[in-house]
């Protein structure tokens, strides 16, 4: 009897070890369907994603196109408008808003850094002799203009402040493609581009000054590598200078804004 | 093509930019020092020599006083607002 009970016990506890083994294999299928649920879901997360930026894509593309269509429009108004008053006899008068807005950008003290900062250098550059009285004051003048956009870069008007043009290279790289595919879309403010020479000349002009100040000094009077520094400085100010009239050369045909002028007159006509 | 050549001209330019811009050739080694312990001898301190104006430019510091002496090819001082 006992061993009866013995073989009721084994068989039972084969019965339980099936049911667990069953258990485990139902649990493993759930897994696996689960996991493949989970793919699935990510495959069509990703196609989702796909098909929203091909339709950002064509959203832009649409806007791009709608504005070429309004701007032959208005085009085509101003047209027969300035068309309509002549044969009248009348005076056609001013263009109207067809041609864009008018938008001030560039407040004075941007314009007086600028300006003050191409003569000052043109003048030190090729005019005035290293060390002397006037070169020596201009680089003070120089110093003043870059102490003065630096200030300005935090409490000037909004296109003038730094936090205004960051160029990030997610910009930088949106106005290159733009530049290659000769989009026109101008910024109010400075480009990203723009933003980047504006940098550059102002860290170049700041080491300008601390060199030349350090020659005008008993230490650094006539010692070489910083007279060399100097004159490296000065060459490349030269190059980003040439480099930045080619530049808004340019940026002024591509955007079909007048971008020197609007450096004179502070205004930017955006279409 | 233009965006491989502008970093070699820009580099081109910086490496020549010192010696251009000076736009005096330098004086040999031996005018240098003979200048050089001249003006030690009479206690200046000498900072740089180069050509200017066709006459040799001397930096020089003596008793924290800041000065450009100018010499002819013979050594001989010259007056010369320079």
């Amino acid at each position: 009897m006992g061993n009866m009970a013995g073989m009721a016990r084994a068989a039972d506890g084969a019965v339980a070890k099936a049911a667990q083994r069953t258990v485990q294999a139902a649990e493993a299928v759930t897994r696996a369907e689960m996991l493949a649920e989970v793919a699935a879901a990510r495959a069509e997360a990703a196609r989702a994603r796909a098909r929203e930026a091909a339709l950002a894509e064509l959203v832009a593309r649409a806007e791009r196109a709608r504005l070429v269509v309004a701007r032959e429009a208005a085009a085509r108004a101003e047209v027969a408008r300035v068309a309509e008053a002549r044969l009248s006899g009348r005076d056609a008068g001013p263009a109207t808003g067809a041609r864009g807005r008018v938008v001030r950008v560039w407040d004075p003290v941007v314009r007086l850094f600028h300006w003050g900062l191409v003569g000052a250098f043109l003048a030190n550059a090729f005019v005035t002799e290293a060390g002397k009285t006037t070169h020596v004051w201009l680089g003070y003048g120089v110093a003043a203009l870059v102490a003065l956009r630096v200030v300005w870069g935090f409490v000037g008007s909004r296109h003038a402040r730094f936090a205004d043009f960051v160029p990030t290279p997610a910009l930088v790289r949106g106005q290159i493609a733009e530049m290659r595919r000769w989009v026109r879309r101008p910024h109010a403010g400075h480009s990203p581009l723009g933003a980047l020479m504006i940098y550059n000349i102002l860290l170049t002009m700041a080491g300008l000054v601390a060199t030349g100040y350090a020659l005008t000094t008993v230490t650094f009077f006539g010692v070489p590598w910083v007279a060399d520094l100097h004159e490296t400085l000065v060459t490349w100010a030269e190059i980003s200078a040439l480099l930045h009239v080619v530049a808004v050369v340019v940026e002024s045909r591509r955007l079909g804004v007048n971008l020197p002028k609007s450096m004179v007159t502070g205004t930017k006509r955006l279409p | 093509m233009k965006s491989k050549l502008f970093p070699v001209a820009v580099a081109l330019l910086l490496l020549a930019g010192p010696s251009f811009a000076d736009g005096e050739d330098t004086v040999d080694a031996a005018t240098k020092e003979k200048v050089t312990a001249l003006l030690v001898a009479q206690g200046y301190d000498v900072r740089k020599i180069e050509h200017e104006d066709g006459l040799i430019e001397v930096y020089v510091v003596k008793d924290g006083k800041m000065e450009e002496l100018f010499f002819d090819a013979d050594l001989n001082p010259v007056e010369h607002a320079g």
